[in-house]
């Protein structure tokens, strides 16, 4: 665990997992706190959009560039662990942010259950879809960001990227499966889950490829 | 003038992704017009992506500053302060006119009405005014003013709605052309306190966020 934690944090500033993992869970639960009985469940799709906000923003700060074909992994490439020790580090973040939707999500949908207005199977239901959901899209748009190195660039156009993900899964949990019911709500969940592991497998790999890549000469 | 500008483009091949930037630039824009002229909206949206390649350009100025010819040339300083201002400038204000323009003519169809158009023009300025600063300090204080950047674009977003337009009743009075003329005005007072600011932060150190960014770019 020690070394977990400590390969972890090579890579991903204290600040940045304090704010992340503690700050905004709680900033969003109060925020919902004063909304939920205005929107209902829609404070759900609220609280998973801010925190895929709040990680694009986040990455710049950790893992940024670590797929960019000219990154270098500096003295990391010294190391006989530096194989491990990379997939250390992906894994571990990859983890941490699906801990950081469920702390942002689960206290909201108990909120939303506490209200009493909507049908709590179909609630959790959809905040277990949007954890998985939300994962997913965090990380299939951190895999075309990952690349881009300059700031002004990651952020207006990861903006974009997250904003159109965001609205993907919302409006395929959200409209399409909670409000119109066209779709059984286990049909996103299961989708979410099946694409959140495999993207997750797909970004350890791609970081450990970028790796190799880096012992190469140039062309 | 002319021989600063001269001199600025014979700089500009020292910048490390010139051609990626210049790409990135045109994809941002084609977000921005996708925004502004397809999707007119009452977000800013439109505005803020037409305006995001401002710092880019900014940024392919400064960047040409990273090359060792450049380090020990008598023109350091001037690279720094004045060179970025002479693309910047002009491409600011023409990208503010075109929103400008295009804000009066949907008042004149009738697709929005005028206190919302005008209202739109002036929460434009104030986001090109509050871009430019950001420029100016984003080098110095990166985390600072990116946070700062981003906490007035969500203020302006949810100040400037349809049925909100006190910033045009109140500062303009109610007229388009004391609109257009006070967002003309803000537009000036940002391009002055930016290059003010380059000059007064000069000698302070890069931030080290764009130290690393530096590092991971300029090989």
């Amino acid at each position: 665990m020690k070394k977990i934690l400590k390969t972890y944090r090579t890579f991903c500033p204290d600040l940045l997992t304090l704010a992340t993992l503690l700050v905004c869970p709680v900033v969003i639960f109060l925020m919902n706190m004063a909304l939920v009985s205005e929107i209902g469940y829609l404070s759900l799709i609220f609280a998973s959009v801010w925190m895929l906000y709040i990680d694009y923003f986040g990455d710049y700060f950790a893992y940024n560039g670590v797929l960019a074909k000219d990154y270098e992994y500096g003295m990391l490439r010294c190391s006989l662990q530096a194989k491990d020790l990379l997939k250390i580090g992906a894994v571990t973040d990859q983890v941490r942010r699906l801990i950081q939707f469920t702390l942002s999500i689960v206290p909201t949908m108990l909120l939303v259950m506490s209200t009493g207005k909507e049908n709590n199977l179909r609630i959790i239901f959809m905040s277990l879809s949007l954890i998985f959901g939300m994962y997913a899209a965090n990380t299939a748009s951190l895999l075309l960001l990952r690349k881009v190195i300059t700031y002004n660039i990651y952020f207006s156009l990861g903006c974009f990227i997250v904003t159109v993900l965001g609205c993907a899964v919302a409006f395929l949990v959200g409209f399409l499966s909670y409000y119109l019911r066209i779709i059984n709500p286990a049909v996103p969940l299961f989708v979410s889950l099946f694409i959140s592991l495999h993207i997750t497998r797909f970004m350890v790999k791609a970081m450990q490829n970028n790796y190799y890549r880096s012992f190469k000469e140039a062309d | 003038m002319m021989n600063d500008t001269k001199k600025m483009l014979k700089m500009a091949k020292y910048t490390p992704g010139i051609k990626t930037q210049f790409c990135m630039v045109l994809v941002i824009w084609a977000v921005g017009f996708l925004y502004e002229f397809l999707l007119p909206d009452e977000f800013l949206l439109g505005s803020m992506y037409l305006l995001m390649p401002v710092s880019v350009v900014y940024h392919v100025a400064y960047m040409a500053n990273t090359s060792a010819l450049m380090q020990s040339s008598t023109l350091k300083k001037h690279s720094q302060t004045v060179f970025p201002y002479i693309f910047v400038v002009p491409f600011t204000l023409v990208v503010f006119s075109l929103i400008v323009l295009h804000r009066i003519a949907l008042a004149k169809n009738g697709t929005f009405e005028t206190s919302f158009s005008g209202n739109y023009i002036i929460l434009s300025a104030i986001l090109t005014a509050a871009d430019l600063i950001f420029i100016s300090l984003t080098y110095k204080y990166m985390l600072t003013s990116i946070i700062s950047l981003v906490a007035i674009i969500i203020a302006l977003m949810l100040t400037g709605t349809r049925h909100s337009t006190v910033l045009f009743d109140k500062l303009a009075g109610g007229s388009m052309s004391h609109a257009i003329g006070l967002s003309y005005v803000l537009v000036i007072f940002g391009i002055i306190t930016a290059i003010v600011m380059s000059f007064a932060l000069y000698r302070k150190d890069l931030s080290k966020t764009i130290y690393k960014q530096l590092g991971r770019i300029s090989k």
